[in-house]
């Protein structure tokens, strides 16, 4: 490859894959001896943080084995810290649970109430950038080859970033990385400016799914999650006439939401494009049922993101409809405001591998109650479930994160691991532990029994009736006329029951009420992102509440029943 | 749908009436696009509008964020139905109803 005929997108990905190289081998090094890694981690950790004044309290400086260190440190939950986050935050005060400096606070997806400050060390990010950018580009190179890497990306990410009174920063982990690679954006993704940082209300689908279309070279697409590029492609599906009329005259159509400075500053950046939009409008003609992502962008190799756990249905419709098995995908492992926990080590897999040398993990098997006995790397079983729990370096020592996994095998020593669910998303009404991963499989199956679109679902667990009971909301399309609520509820209640068999149980002892099912009108999930994006939360956190958990939740989505269905 | 708007130099009145549904909710947001440019004040009247789905209160939303910038958007009369919505969906916290 001659790099001097390169385009800087292209320089800066081999400069990449050229750094991550040396992660990845690493990475396959420990792969080998996970404990091992792990251990020296967490005992230098203790070692950099013994001054501190949780270290102090905790007696960091005399625990010199995970043993001493399990019987000294307490488990935690994020309440434990606020005492400490809330000084760190506003007065920018150090060394309470961290030694390394904080500069930056993620906000946690949060519900319709206050999302949290969880404090990220400028350590923490440097883990996550090499594990995020350099680690997966080579992860890429060494899988899929190179014939991607002189292209730009098309990035779905949508971020706001705010300066607290400390000065640090605080908003998605994501925004601050942007931010730092401003002056290159538009040298390394399709999507300008103005899409990754909104201003008040622009129509962003639209200029990713433009400026996405100008580029006939794209090699990757990345996103927060799955879900994004599927809104992206189902807007050009609807909407491909306005775009390839736009892309033809170098326009943004009236109709397309934005300020008059945005649009005069974005309408000076486009020319016509008469070719491109001919060879587009060919292609739609034809319809969007074969597998058109390749006949857009016929070099698109790789569409990154998170697309396991509740996204994992994302993935499937767009494989099957959009892209078929000619893009690749990568499943970018567990990742959360706390950190990146797990990262992948191939493609097309959804589980990921453990980081030994940047979190120390414990884990609770979820039969188990008991936190006395939390088992470490080198205990886990394959094919059982574990609540999983981090100490990291950013100061949070032994944290309930809530995430359940499970052990998929293994790769060399190393546990291999895939997301399961979220504790909080968990349903006990009745003692019958439902699982959000068992509610939407019941939902697609529903889908693919009855053959309308599910494009979301929520569950509120009402245990105010009695007996209590679940209550299925929905937002569907394409219902079939011939299809029955009461048929689509029976079906649901049904499958519930088998695969849960305490929920079934339960149901026939009227323990639990019949189940309840509404259709919520359509675009009520994109009102829902609309409202809480209006509330500072940023998008790339932005998950739909698959369980209800809180009254303001419940009322908003209560209120959007379509009783006319 | 029906829209009877009253239109001054930088003031606006909208009166929506019927349903602001899927079918209409691009109409309005139309109708809006081309009007607000240098509108400072907008004012809807909903007296008549009987029926908001989540489509509608998008539109809505998305003008209250043009008007923030812009000057100020107000909505008034608004029926004891729509008014239940704009509760329960935590519309009233984001709006100016008179």
């Amino acid at each position: 490859m001659d790099v001097s005929k390169l385009t800087l997108a292209g320089q800066i990905n081999l400069k990449d894959i050229s750094e991550g190289k040396k992660f990845y081998e690493n990475f396959m090094e420990m792969t080998k001896n996970p404990i091992k890694h792990n251990e020296e981690f967490l005992l230098k950790l203790l070692d950099d943080n013994k001054d501190t004044v949780y270290g102090k309290k905790y007696d960091f400086a005399n625990i010199k084995s995970i043993k001493e260190f399990q019987s000294k440190v307490p488990v935690t939950e994020y309440d434990d810290y606020i005492e400490y986050i809330l000084p760190m935050s506003i007065n920018g005060t150090k060394d309470l649970i961290t030694s390394s400096e904080v500069d930056h606070y993620c906000k946690s997806s949060g519900t319709l109430g206050n999302p949290k400050k969880i404090p990220l060390s400028k350590a923490a990010q440097k883990s996550m950038q090499e594990c995020t950018i350099a680690y997966f580009k080579a992860l890429a190179a060494n899988k899929i080859g190179l014939d991607w890497v002189d292209s730009k990306a098309m990035n779905l990410v949508e971020l706001s970033i705010e300066t607290l009174e400390s000065g640090a920063t605080y908003g998605a982990i994501s925004a601050k990385f942007m931010f730092e690679f401003k002056d290159y954006l538009n040298e390394l993704f399709t999507s300008p400016f103005e899409a990754f940082f909104p201003e008040n209300d622009t129509n962003t689908r639209y200029l990713h799914a433009r400026f996405g279309l100008m580029d006939k070279n794209i090699g990757m697409v990345q996103c927060a999650f799955y879900n994004f590029f599927l809104e992206i492609l189902r807007y050009i599906e609807s909407d491909w006439e306005l775009l390839v009329n736009d892309i033809e005259k170098g326009t943004i159509d009236e109709t397309i939401k934005m300020s008059n400075e945005i649009r005069k500053s974005l309408t000076e950046k486009i020319e016509p494009m008469p070719e491109r939009a001919a060879e587009l409008r060919e292609i739609f003609k034809q319809g969007f049922d074969n597998h058109i992502v390749k006949k857009i962008w016929p070099n698109l190799a790789i569409l990154a993101g998170t697309g396991t756990g509740g996204f994992a249905s994302y993935a499937k419709k767009i494989k099957e409809k959009y892209t078929g098995e000619d893009v690749k995908f990568l499943y970018l492992g567990l990742n959360a405001s706390e950190g990146n926990f797990s990262v992948a080590y191939d493609f097309e897999t959804t589980d990921s591998i453990f980081m030994p040398n940047s979190i120390f993990y414990e884990f609770r098997p979820v039969e188990s109650e008991d936190l006395s006995n939390l088992l470490t790397l080198d205990q886990l079983e394959h094919g059982k479930d574990y609540e999983i729990i981090i100490t990291n370096v950013s100061g949070f020592y032994r944290y309930r994160m809530q995430d359940v996994i499970r052990i998929t095998g293994m790769l060399n020593n190393m546990p291999k691991m895939e997301f399961l669910y979220r504790l909080n998303q968990t349903v006990n009404l009745a003692g019958e532990k439902t699982t959000e991963i068992v509610l939407r499989n019941s939902l697609n199956k529903a889908e693919k029994e009855f053959g309308f679109d599910l494009v979301e679902f929520s569950m509120y667990p009402d245990s105010d009736t009695s007996p209590p009971k679940y209550k299925f909301l929905i937002e569907a399309l394409n219902i079939p006329t011939d299809v029955e609520k009461e048929d689509i509820r029976r079906f649901i209640q049904d499958d519930l029951s088998k695969t849960n068999p305490s929920f079934g149980d339960k149901i026939k002892k009227g323990i639990l009420g019949e189940i309840e099912l509404g259709y919520l009108f359509e675009e009520t999930y994109l009102l829902y992102r609309d409202m809480m994006i209006m509330k500072g939360t940023s998008s790339a956190q932005l998950k739909p509440p698959r369980v209800i958990v809180n009254e303001s939740q419940r009322k908003f989505f209560f209120a959007l029943i379509d009783n006319e269905l | 749908m029906e829209l009877i708007k009253n239109k001054d130099e930088t003031s606006l009145d909208v009166k929506v009436i019927g349903r602001l549904d899927t079918n209409t909710a691009p109409i309005l947001e139309k109708e809006l696009s081309r009007d607000l440019p240098d509108i400072k004040e907008l004012t809807f009247d909903f007296e008549e509008l009987f029926y908001v789905s989540s489509a509608g209160l998008r539109i809505i939303l998305s003008t209250q964020k043009t008007m923030n910038v812009q000057g100020k958007m107000i909505i008034k009369n608004v029926n004891d139905l729509v008014m239940e919505v704009f509760d329960a969906t935590g519309f009233v916290d984001i709006l100016t109803i008179e």
